[in-house]
């Protein structure tokens, strides 16, 4: 089993309040599965996207992704975890704006510690792999929302991780690129890529094998297709 | 995560922003520069009045009616004293066994002049023909007074290298008759040049026998003894023999402090440090503050940009840098800001001291203290200073760091 949560409770403390933003979440996900995470705004799903992509733990259960229990790892662990196995995909692309095409897919290995050499001929095959070969040396700004979000994509799978992590990745394009991006999902978990795409968009949760309903925190309903979407 | 990808990223994120880089380079630079140039003109001078004493010879101490005096109460005191006559200076140079050379002289101001140059109230000093063999005195040109001078009160006299200049502007002094006070003299020697200090030209003087000093001048001014020890370690016994001989001239009863002064080039040389001491300490405190202020002001901008880039640090974090990783970056951008004013302010302040040291006649003295200091004061105002926002930044929760508009 890749993924494997048990009774996974995420509580905020807000002012007198708790608020819990998880209620017990048991969730299984096998490797190369394409799967989507749905809800509302508010229903708790970022959050255990969040705690999937070991940005935050949990207040009570467990997480272990690979057999490795996560829940209880410290920071800079957790941030190793990120660095290797988790490749995140964000609604905003979340470049860095200086930086070069280029560079920002090389910044996991950067923190990875690969060597200058290694590390500019992945990205190279990473950028190439999203058809991006010839922009490069092109600034996040000189580039168009879809172009963004490939290279995101690239950055995301540079450092050969577990699971492709994305959040809402349609939300800041139009439909046709927003097609265009759920595609190339589509081709990398062909690839044999595991995906979870976190959305509240019906059209995008459809390439999806397997949808997964949260709502209040809770897991709702979950549906299987034989035959998702392709276009 | 390798080292050099933490400087080139420093590097860039400075470059992004280099108005603001300057800016900070800059506040550290004048802070350097200043201490630097301050530090080293400081040094330079003590050098300069160490060389100065030492020509007085490490074995040779003088006698004095004053001695150094540093308030008014000292001086009325002193002024109450018995002149040092010729009888106390025949004395000394009669009886001391432990005396290698005894020796005397005499200063007064007297107008010197050659046809139509003048030079009012010049430095006139009387000395025994042997003072060559007691102080340091180098001669440049001629020759020095002779025994035989001294014996007959010639009429001989000895420039200093600035009143040679001024009296002679196209050489050929030696054999010349110029007038001290009224009286002829011939000119047998000029002094090897001494420089300035604080401005103050050391070379503005003449020297003539003692003898004739006294026979054209008066006899009535009291005398410096000048005494040379066998050797340095010597000099306290040498010192002891002349006061007990003093005392007893003078008759200066057992439980009475001399009534003379005893001057060597240790006590003249703490004399000088005591006296400059406090403004050495104002001259490096002030410059001081403006490091602390550069430190605040890397600091001040260091917080700035961690929270300007929050976001960044979010995106950085969800990529798998650690704590530590971000943490050497910001400490890094302080650091090399704060080094690269550092270097140029280490540059900019030998070279103002240069300047300043050139226009005030001292000598300029590349200081190593100085230098070390000023490379080690800017580090550490980039380390330092820079963290506290580094740490900030580094613990930012990546999920409300990505947040953050």
């Amino acid at each position: 089993m890749l993924i494997e949560t048990r009774d996974l409770w995420k509580t905020y403390i807000m002012g007198s309040e708790q608020l819990h933003a998880l209620q017990g979440v048991d969730l299984d996900i096998e490797q190369n599965e394409y799967l989507a995470i749905m809800g509302p705004s508010g229903s708790g799903k970022s959050t255990l996207m969040n705690l999937i992509g070991c940005l935050d733990t949990p207040t009570r259960g467990t997480y272990a992704l690979n057999n490795q229990l996560i829940s209880d790892l410290n920071d800079d662990e957790l941030a190793r975890i990120r660095n290797k196995e988790i490749g995140f995909v964000f609604q905003t692309f979340n470049l860095l704006p200086r930086a070069s095409a280029l560079h920002n897919v090389e910044l996991p290995l950067i923190y990875s510690g690969t060597d200058s050499a290694t590390r500019r001929q992945r990205a190279i095959e990473a950028m190439e792999s999203v058809d991006l070969g010839d922009r490069m040396y092109h600034k996040p700004t000189e580039l168009s929302g879809g172009q963004r979000q490939r290279v995101a994509v690239a950055r995301a799978l540079v450092n050969k991780p577990s699971i492709l992590l994305a959040d809402e990745p349609t939300g800041n394009l139009d439909t046709a690129t927003g097609q265009e991006i759920m595609i190339l999902f589509g081709e990398l978990h062909a690839q044999g890529h595991t995906v979870i795409v976190v959305t509240h968009e019906q059209h995008v949760a459809a390439h999806a094998e397997r949808v997964i309903h949260i709502l209040d925190g809770k897991i709702e309903r979950e549906e299987r297709r034989s035959k998702p979407a392709t276009a | 995560m390798r080292f050099w990808d933490v400087i080139v990223m420093a590097s860039q994120a400075l470059r992004a922003h280099l108005l603001r880089t300057s800016l900070t380079i800059l506040g550290v630079l004048i802070g350097v520069t200043s201490v630097i140039a301050i530090v080293s003109i400081i040094e330079g001078m003590n050098s300069r009045v160490a060389e100065l004493i030492d020509t007085m010879g490490p074995a040779t101490f003088t006698v004095d009616k004053f001695g150094m005096i540093t308030s008014n109460e000292q001086y009325f005191e002193a002024l109450k004293r018995k002149d040092l006559t010729m009888a106390d200076f025949r004395a000394i140079r009669d009886d001391c066994q432990s005396c290698d050379e005894v020796g005397a002289s005499a200063r007064k101001r007297e107008q010197v002049k050659y046809r139509n140059e003048k030079m009012n109230r010049m430095h006139v000093s009387g000395v025994t023909a042997n003072f060559t063999d007691i102080t340091e005195f180098e001669i440049n040109e001629g020759r020095s007074l002779s025994e035989f001078e001294e014996d007959h009160s010639s009429q001989v006299s000895v420039l200093g290298a600035t009143v040679a200049e001024q009296l002679f502007p196209l050489g050929n002094a030696i054999g010349k008759k110029i007038r001290i006070g009224g009286h002829k003299y011939s000119v047998v020697g000029i002094a090897k040049p001494r420089g300035a200090i604080l401005g103050e030209d050391l070379d503005k003087f003449v020297i003539v026998p003692l003898t004739t000093l006294r026979k054209h001048f008066g006899t009535s001014r009291s005398l410096e003894i000048m005494v040379k020890a066998g050797s340095p370690e010597t000099i306290q016994e040498t010192i002891d023999e002349v006061r007990m001989i003093l005392r007893a001239r003078r008759h200066v009863a057992y439980n009475e402090e001399d009534d003379f002064a005893i001057v060597t080039s240790d006590a003249i040389m703490d004399m000088y440090n005591q006296v400059t001491s406090a403004v050495r300490v104002i001259a490096i405190a002030i410059p001081a503050i403006a490091l602390v202020v550069a430190g605040i002001v890397v600091m001040n901008i260091m917080m700035v940009s961690v929270t300007e880039r929050t976001r960044e640090i979010g995106i950085r974090k969800s990529l798998g840098a650690r704590r530590k990783s971000i943490l050497l970056q910001f400490v890094l951008e302080a650091l090399l800001m704060s080094i690269a004013g550092g270097f140029i302010g280490i540059v900019l302040g030998l070279v103002s001291a240069k300047l300043l040291a050139d226009a005030g006649g001292l000598p300029f003295v590349i200081s190593p203290v100085a230098i070390v200091g000023g490379l080690v004061v800017s580090t550490g105002i980039g380390v330092i200073f820079g963290l506290y926002p580094a740490m900030k930044g580094s613990k930012l929760d990546p999920v409300d760091a990505m947040r953050y508009e």
